[in-house]
């Protein structure tokens, strides 16, 4: 494949006029999308408006009906798939972890494309491994099962697999879904430090809009299989975006630790209080009820 | 957000971790690697050779000891001897005829059903995945019942004809099952309407025989290693030639297709024909053990659960798998020669025999460990 | 095997939620009323076949004789087929068929398990072995003689499968069940092989059992286990609403007040006394249980009100199809009901399974 414009040739990964579809149902139609190299892009949307089945479709798990998914300029479904994955890393949904497998074994097997009948654990493996673990913190528990460990812990473990990998560009679906704020934290704060020190490309499917706005530099919002809105998220954020997209009355403030933005849903009537009202103070509605 | 954090540099690895370029050293999952130069590794599991070179010590012995026994008894001077051909005349037929080639082909089909059952129990992520399922068995069943009791064929034309049968039905059910790729689910729906039909067929074979051919058939049925000369080893030892290196070249996914088909896909392996090339040497490994010796019951589904938990490990291990199941049906068949002496039982019923309470062992640790259902 | 954030749901697959539309897709007939509707005309389907079966038989008897005999017995021999022969092998048929589908649409409700077949309880294996005892030890040699055998080798085999699988904590869950069904039909299936290869006239009498067949059951048998077979489709039929309930899963169904463990234990006994009383009147006959709840299934959607019903109707239809088909074809002989249901509603159902996506439950 010939690379295309100098415009292209620096966004890693990119989608043209996609058409996704499971079976007969089509979820995304005629989308294109540019991520930007060396930043954080998380993809926002509501539930089923096809974010995961976009991430999938970038990662080359799902064929496109009719468009095409370029990897550095490259149609992804024209490489072998052992180069794609030298290049691009996928951490799914629900990966499986084998029952009783320990956190260095799990971290060990990012290591497989590298690897060849001849070669199968070099010294760049082992090195590779040596330094996943110690990036995610999980150097200290490397010969516990991964069973016995958190939640915060075990998506560690697979992001430390999918470090070890040793790609460009990390796609990572839903990774904090299920998990608890602190363990969401926890594993945003990682995938940002990565991002900045090695200047990774990370794109991340999430659910929580603002948790997304806080750590990421480009901000791709879509509803019904198309994309709404791009861009740093202080643009893309609106009152009228976050309407349109997930159909939620809202007003946007500045985070006050980060300054980035906030989403405050609107109350319905009957649980709005007064802005003069301290918060301790009863609700005269309740009081009144009490008789 | 570019609040700056804390990021410690990545610290210089100590040195008791940095990696060795040459020698022995191990690798996370606890297998030994050795390294040359040249950037060349190999990985060995140190207990799963273990287990594997005891177990077949163990099944040898038990072959050399099940050579000594039968209606003409015999030392194992004696055998030896006769194997070296300075043996006496009365021993060569029984040793060279009659008991090497049973031997022979026990602990082939043995490691044929063990290999096969640990690669379903992997790929299947579940330890009551057994190759039953798919309907195979029966196809080879109807044919093998075919040629016994309509063609009054030899053990060797019933061989081929089982292994037609195993063939056509899992061409047919393959067929059957494909429509824009092949889903597990349809496979196993389909498996099992085709396997009623050939369970059919056998059914109504055996109700329009004459009676000693139905006797014959159902020795079949059951699993038996009565009677295999020399041409079963043969066409084993060339099956197993060709499909246990493919399994074990395959064997190599399989670390990556246990952690589900997606990340299988993420890192560097096509889930979907390293998982279908893995199925069918499972399944040409069945067929021929099928053909062979008829549809022995649970040694693809025991063996592979002993040897995951004599190795260690998180999942079901190929080899030292296969040299289980060699040593359970040379015992096996041993049990079934000499039990009931003089009659002679076919293999099938020994093996299910010790099978059923091992499966009720396995029910009372689920019972202990409280697994819900 | 562990799941990373191992959770029931995920609140987006990213695939697009089913709609109204899509939802109609997955069961063909959707709403009430058509289920209704087809049901009554699966029931005029049945009443025809049925009436095909006293028609049509091993000897070809004229329709008006047919017509005749129903009302008439003059003593010929032409009624007498009909009279003592095709009439009780009808209601047999239809008794055994409605019996084998509830009993598999029941299994599939209580263990979860679209593979389940009323086997896996060790019905066919502790009747199978039963009848071998019956052959060999006590010298039975009638048809008769095995019912009650064979009924009784069905009932202990499976209570005993069921105090094994209760065994432990979490009582008999789903899969403690299969687990110890396979176990113990394997050691009862290998026991039976054995008797029949050291005693080769059991084997001579015991094959024609073991195919399964409507063929010689007289009046007698078909008074004998009808009884047991009106009891189980009344249990069976009452235990719908729970099947559903208990399809949510032990936790939510607990959370609905159902009792789990006696739900259980009363669909098994349902399914223990329908497929016992088929497999001692006719023999095992495969096939029918395990497949035709999917079929229904498929008409229906998941409502196990609706499957169970539908289930009852389809199995005695494709039952009762292959035995006359069996009689017809192989004329003046007969194949037994047994070989040919699987030749019969295989093709259908590997048509349906490509067609479209059997749900799994």
């Amino acid at each position: 494949m010939t690379m295309t414009s100098a415009s292209t040739s620096s966004s890693p990964l990119e989608a043209r006029d996609l058409r996704l579809a499971y079976d007969d149902r089509i979820v995304v139609d005629g989308l294109s999308v540019s991520i930007p190299r060396g930043e954080v892009t998380v993809i926002v949307g509501a539930n089923a408006c096809g974010k995961s089945t976009l991430l999938r479709a970038l990662a080359r798990l799902l064929k496109p009906r009719r468009g095409t998914v370029l990897l550095d300029g490259r149609d992804i479904h024209r490489l072998p798939t052992k180069q794609v994955a030298t290049q691009l890393g996928i951490l799914p949904q629900q990966p499986i972890a084998p029952e009783g497998i320990s956190v260095a074994d799990l971290v060990a097997r990012g290591r497989h494309p590298h690897q060849r009948w001849l070669r199968q654990w070099s010294v760049t493996d082992e090195q590779a491994v040596e330094d996943a673990l110690q990036a995610t913190g999980m150097a200290d528990v490397a010969d516990r099962p991964v069973d016995e460990l958190s939640g915060g812990q075990r998506q560690r473990v697979w992001i430390a697999m999918a470090l070890a990998q040793g790609t460009d560009v990390m796609l990572l679906d839903e990774p904090t879904t299920f998990l608890d704020l602190a363990h969401q934290i926890e594993v945003l704060d990682l995938l940002h430090d990565l991002n900045r020190r090695d200047r990774r490309t990370i794109v991340l499917v999430l659910h929580d809009l603002n948790l997304a706005c806080r750590y990421a530099d480009h901000l791709v919002a879509m509803k019904d299989g198309r994309i709404v809105a791009e861009g740093p998220p202080r643009e893309v954020v609106t009152a009228e975006v976050v309407e349109d997209v997930f159909g939620l009355a809202c007003q946007v403030i500045d985070d006050p630790l980060t300054a980035t933005p906030m989403v405050v849903p609107v109350p319905n009537g009957r649980r709005a209080r007064p802005a003069s009202e301290p918060a301790g103070a009863p609700d005269p509605a309740l009081v009144n009820g009490h008789r | 957000m570019d609040a700056t954090v804390d990021t410690p540099a990545t610290p210089p690895a100590a040195d008791h971790r940095r990696p060795r370029g040459t020698g022995v050293t191990r690798a996370p999952d606890g297998s030994l690697v050795v390294r040359v130069s040249g950037g060349l590794s190999a990985r060995l599991d140190a207990r799963s050779v273990t287990v594997t070179l005891v177990t077949l010590a163990a099944a040898l012995l038990v072959f050399a000891w099940a050579m000594t026994l039968g209606d003409y008894p015999m030392s194992l001077g004696d055998v030896v001897r006769t194997l070296v051909g300075q043996g006496e005349q009365r021993h060569e037929f029984v040793v060279r005829t009659l008991r090497l080639p049973r031997g022979l082909t026990g602990l082939l089909v043995g490691a044929s059903l063990g290999l096969a059952g640990a690669i379903f129990q992997r790929i299947m992520r579940n330890p009551l995945a057994s190759p039953d399922i798919i309907g195979i068995s029966n196809g080879a069943a109807a044919s093998a019942v075919f040629v016994i009791v309509v063609l009054g064929g030899s053990s060797t034309e019933v061989t081929w004809g089982a292994l037609l049968g195993a063939v056509g039905t899992g061409a047919a059910i393959h067929l059957l099952a494909y429509k824009r790729g092949v889903s597990g689910y349809r496979l196993v729906l389909v498996g099992i309407a085709v396997a009623a039909m050939m369970t059919s067929i056998t059914s109504y074979l055996l109700t329009r025989a004459e009676i000693y051919e139905a006797q014959r058939a159902v020795v079949w049925l059951t699993g038996s290693l009565h009677a295999r000369g020399w041409d079963h080893v043969r066409s084993l030892a060339v099956a197993l030639a060709v499909l246990v290196p493919a399994a074990l070249a395959l064997a190599r996914h399989l670390r990556v297709l246990d952690l589900g088909d997606d990340a299988a896909r993420g890192l560097g392996t096509r889930a979907d024909r390293a998982r279908s090339g893995l199925l069918l040497v499972a399944t040409a490994l069945v067929a021929v053990s099928v053909s062979s010796a008829g549809p022995i019951s649970f040694v693809a589904l025991v063996s592979p659960q002993i040897g995951r938990r004599l190795v260690g490990g998180s999942s079901a291990a190929l080899v030292p798998s296969a040299a289980l199941g060699a040593l359970l049906l040379v015992a096996s068949d041993l049990v079934a020669r000499r039990a009931f002496s003089p009659t002679e039982l076919p293999v099938g019923v020994i093996t299910a025999i010790l099978g059923a309470p091992y499966l009720l062992l396995l029910l009372a640790r689920a019972n202990r460990i409280g697994s819900a259902g | 095997m562990t799941t990373v954030g191992a959770a029931p749901a995920r609140p987006d697959t990213g695939a697009a939620p089913s709609r109204a539309g899509d939802r109609r897709r997955r069961s063909l007939l959707a709403s009430g009323w058509s289920k209704a509707g087809g049901l009554l005309v699966a029931i005029a389907v049945l009443a025809v076949v049925a009436v095909c079966s006293i028609a049509f038989g091993s000897k070809p008897i004229p329709f008006g004789t047919v017509w005749d005999a129903l009302w008439h017995d003059d003593g010929s021999n032409d009624h007498l087929i009909v009279h003592d022969l095709r009439i009780p092998r009808t209601l047999l048929g239809l008794g055994v068929g409605a019996a084998l589908g509830l009993a598999g649409a029941v299994m599939q409700g209580v263990t979860r398990n679209p593979l389940a077949d009323p086997g896996i309880l060790g019905v066919d294996a502790g009747a199978a072995l039963a009848v071998v005892v019956a052959i060999h030890t006590f010298s039975v040699g009638t048809l008769g003689g095995y019912v009650w055998f064979a009924f009784a080798g069905a009932a202990v085999a499976s209570v005993t499968v069921y105090l094994l699988g209760s065994l432990g904590r979490g009582g008999a869950t789903p899969v403690k069940l299969a687990l110890a069904g396979a176990a113990l039909s394997a050691l009862l299936r290998a026991i039976t092989s054995a008797v029949l290869l050291l005693d080769i006239r059991t084997l001579d009498q015991f094959r024609f059992w073991l195919a399964g067949s409507l063929a010689g059951r007289g009046a007698e048998i078909v008074a004998g286990t009808v009884p047991f077979i009106v009891a189980g489709i009344a249990l069976a039929l009452l235990s719908a609403r729970t099947l559903n309930t208990l399809s949510l899963g032990d936790d939510v169904a607990r959370a609905l007040g159902v009792r789990v463990q006696l739900a259980r234990a009363t669909s098994a006994l349902a399914v223990v006394v329908l497929c016992g009383a088929a497999t001692a009147a006719a023999g095992p006959i495969g096939f029918v249980g395990l497949t035709v709840p999917h079929v229904a299934r498929a008409i229906c959607g998941p409502d196990y009100r609706w499957i169970l019903p539908w289930s009852m109707v389809l199995a005695p239809t494709l039952l009762l199809g292959a035995d006359t088909l069996g009689r017809v074809i192989a004329r003046p002989g007969e194949i037994e009901v047994g070989v040919i249901t699987a030749f019969v509603g295989a093709p259908f159902f590997i048509a349906l399974v490509r067609r479209r996506k059997l749900a799994s439950l």
